[in-house]
């Protein structure tokens, strides 16, 4: 076999492919950056400009250097899953280039905030047909996702971003894999954040699927409703507890299988509980309907195959009855100074608007939820 | 539906193509190389020893069977294999052996390819494997070339392969039951190994869609099958499309899968990967490919020589900046030809 230490060091390989490099510096000259807008673990995102239409975009600039580093699995993972994922209710990334001390970054769309500042804010209000907004537009998000075999892995308030027009976009894909090979599945057990984490992989489960998005988002379904995280551990041993007691203790009766999960205990031996019901759910959400509960309950199974799909979840009743979700445009959230005063007077035409209103329009209204589309 | 997939696709939207159009892209590649390393040769060179387009695809296809050799010693498993091998057969689309060996990519590729599928990211194991074959690298090595690799991939990792198709064909025709089981697992599981083994090294992936390259692998091992299976997906008064889909599938399989040095070539002039213009595709090389192989190596190496020792194009910003700073001015002389009032450089044109 060949020694790849004599001949040309590889890293002459931008330089040599010139229109690639040459493609490089122009996508890094076409955005102009402002200033710093967040940082999490391993990126920092900055507010920017495409130069020639002024138009906003975020570039999240990832901290450490490729250079000797090679490229970090969050970034990969990103850019892999983002360059395929075209949809409405998912980021959209529109660029990737390599700055000048060779950190990747990526041009995402700007996005105005997330449903964590949302939950968190007290001054903001919001009710049944904004979270029925949110919950549609996430579940068709995770659709597309899943439809294209790409598991989130890290679904939770502060994931789900949303533009200065409302439209809510799932994010951070840093966690991210794909399910498209089937079989041979090892995947780690240790991904989605503590409090969203659904119990199969608490139990370090192997193999899974798309249904611990599903879960993690029927615990942020929770969250929006009651406004404090509904299953706040705080380790991973207390996770299982807080977990057992709100959904019950899984069993083999409730779950076949779940016995032989490499990390299984009975996590609340002084207070076994039967998996929950819609009855007693409905104890502690009580705003909810009944098809909401449904819905809820649909989502938080303790079996993994008992929750319910995206597609299926979409398709619920709680989406077409009223109140009906609220337009994305009419959705609260913090906004920029400029559009929270434009949103506010929005809200007063929409007011005016609202009195008027006849039974024709309301029926079309109902219709077009009815009609719920997927973004495509 | 799957179509929508597909289109949204980077495999799509930056690596399909048609037979022409790739063998455009070869052809400028290597021209635009060749120029190049004229240049940097100055006098001492002459085009005569300049790779030909044909053998630089003999060539990166004789890398193809090292690196499928390599991801059996590592046991990469069907998904990094075919990744590591789709990736190297990407790269040099646009890039030239002239400009950079892919010997020396293959380490940095498979390890690329294992973060991308597994999310395997320890170079300790990496390095330890690849040294019981006698490769020896570093981490540095292995990672420096990565963020390149990455660009000239054009930031797209997802690979769609077509064997993962064929588990689906086959649970359904098992749950059918119309063919004996026997049948339909040895049918399957031969258009599986044909798809992760030769098909590797054919341009399939460039020509067709997954769906249509894992029927054509179907219809390889048992053309019976796989028409029949077709026929029975398709809607009655849909024969025109049938028909349509049953060309396409038959001419993958044959001029391409199942392609041999005697058929007669379906794409005359076209840089190929096809037997028919001497190029080799499978895992077991046979002799005299092999030499054909290393005189080429050889040919490169003899035209290299004289760079060996000059640190030339170095990824380096400044050596970057330079280019470009000659690129602008380049452009600038032709904008100051065309302003007939002899304005200056304050106002970007746009
Ligand atoms: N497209 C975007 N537009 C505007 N702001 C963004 C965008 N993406 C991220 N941000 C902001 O930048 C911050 C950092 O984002 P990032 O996804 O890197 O980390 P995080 O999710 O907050 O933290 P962690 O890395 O720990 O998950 C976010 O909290 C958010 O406020
Ligand atoms: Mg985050």
């Amino acid at each position: 076999m060949a020694t790849p230490s004599n001949g040309t060091p590889a890293s002459t390989l931008a330089a040599v492919g010139d229109a690639v490099a040459d493609i490089n510096a122009e996508t890094r000259d076409k955005y102009i950056k402002d200033e710093k807008v967040g940082e999490g673990t391993y990126a920092i995102v900055y507010r920017a400009r495409i130069k020639a239409t002024g138009e906003q975009v975020a570039i999240k600039k990832i901290k450490i250097s490729s250079q000797q580093a090679g490229i970090s699995m969050d970034s990969l993972r990103e850019i892999k899953h983002l360059q395929e994922l075209r949809h409405d209710n998912i980021v959209n990334l529109l660029d990737v280039f390599v700055g000048r001390s060779h950190n990747i970054n990526a041009v995402l769309e700007f996005l105005a905030g997330d449903l964590e500042g949302i939950i968190k804010d007290g001054s903001v209000i919001y009710g049944t047909s904004d979270i029925k907004s949110w919950m549609a537009m996430s579940l068709r998000g995770l659709w597309w996702c899943h439809r294209n075999f790409v598991l989130h892995r890290d679904i939770k308030p502060n994931n789900l971003l949303y533009t200065v027009d409302g439209i809510l976009k799932i994010a951070d894909f840093g966690l991210a894999r794909s399910f498209a090979d089937p079989g041979s599945m090892n995947m780690t057990s240790q991904v989605v954040t503590r409090w969203y984490r659904p119990p199969e992989l608490l139990y370090g489960a192997k193999s899974y699927s798309s249904a611990i998005d599903v879960f993690s988002l029927g615990i942020v379904f929770a969250e929006l409703i009651l406004r404090v995280p509904y299953l706040p551990g705080e380790t991973d041993i207390q996770q299982m507890v807080v977990m057992a007691n709100a959904l019950g203790t899984p069993s083999e009766q409730n779950w076949p299988g779940v016995t032989s999960l490499p990390d299984y205990v009975i996590p609340n031996p002084d207070n076994i509980l039967n998996e929950v019901t819609i009855p007693d759910l409905r104890r502690q959400f009580t705003s909810m309907s009944t098809s909401g509960l449904e819905l809820l309950h649909g989502m938080i199974r303790l079996d993994p195959r008992n929750r319910i799909t995206c597609r299926k979840a979409l398709d619920s009743e709680w989406f077409s009855e009223e109140p009906l979700p609220t337009k994305p445009q009419d959705l609260p959230g913090k906004k920029g100074k400029e559009e929270q005063d434009k949103a506010g007077q929005d809200l007063k035409r929409r007011a005016g608007l609202d009195e008027g209103l006849g039974g024709e329009e309301l029926d079309r209204g109902k219709k077009v939820a009815r009609r719920l589309n997927f973004g495509m | 539906m799957e179509d929508v997939i597909y289109r949204q696709s980077t495999q799509y939207r930056f690596f399909t193509f048609t037979p022409s159009s790739l063998s455009s892209l070869r052809a400028a590649t290597n021209a635009h190389a060749a120029q190049q390393l004229l240049l940097e040769l100055g006098s001492s060179a002459s085009p005569e020893l300049m790779l030909t387009p044909i053998e630089e695809l003999k060539l990166v296809t004789y890398y193809l069977t090292t690196l499928f050799a390599l991801c059996d010693h590592f046991k990469t498993g069907s998904a990094v294999k075919a990744t590591a091998m789709t990736f190297l057969s990407r790269l040099y689309l646009r890039i030239s052996p002239l400009q950079i060996h892919p010997k020396t990519l293959l380490l940095p590729i498979l390890f690329l390819a294992f973060k991308s599928e597994t999310g395997i990211q320890s170079t300790t194991w990496f390095i330890k494997t690849a040294a019981e074959v006698n490769l020896i690298t570093t981490k540095e090595e292995l990672l420096a070339p990565e963020i390149n690799i990455a660009m000239n991939l054009r930031w797209s990792f997802q690979v769609l392969h077509p064997y993962r198709g064929i588990e689906g064909v086959k649970a359904e025709l098992l749950v059918r039951g119309e063919l004996p089981k026997e049948r339909v697992e040895r049918s399957c599981a031969k258009a599986r190994s044909l798809l992760t083994g030769g098909g590797l090294f054919t341009d399939c992936y460039f020509l067709y869609t997954p769906g249509q390259i894992t029927m054509a692998g179907l219809w390889a091992v048992d053309a019976e099958m796989c028409e029949g299976y077709l026929r029975s997906k398709m809607p009655a008064g849909e024969e025109k499309v049938l028909e349509k889909l049953l060309r396409v599938v038959r001419e993958c399989a044959q001029w391409h899968l199942l392609a041999k040095t005697e058929d007669g070539n379906n794409y005359p002039g076209l840089l190929l990967r096809l037997p028919q213009n001497g190029v080799f595709m499978d895992a077991e090389v046979p002799a005299e490919l092999k030499k054909e192989a290393v005189r080429i190596d050889r040919k490169l190496q003899l035209l290299r020589k004289p760079l060996n020792g000059k640190v030339k194009h170095q990824a380096t910003d400044a050596a970057e900046e330079e280019r470009r700073a000659k690129k602008r001015k380049l452009e600038q002389d032709k904008m100051d030809l065309d302003d007939v009032f002899g304005g200056g450089s304050i106002i970007p044109k746009k």
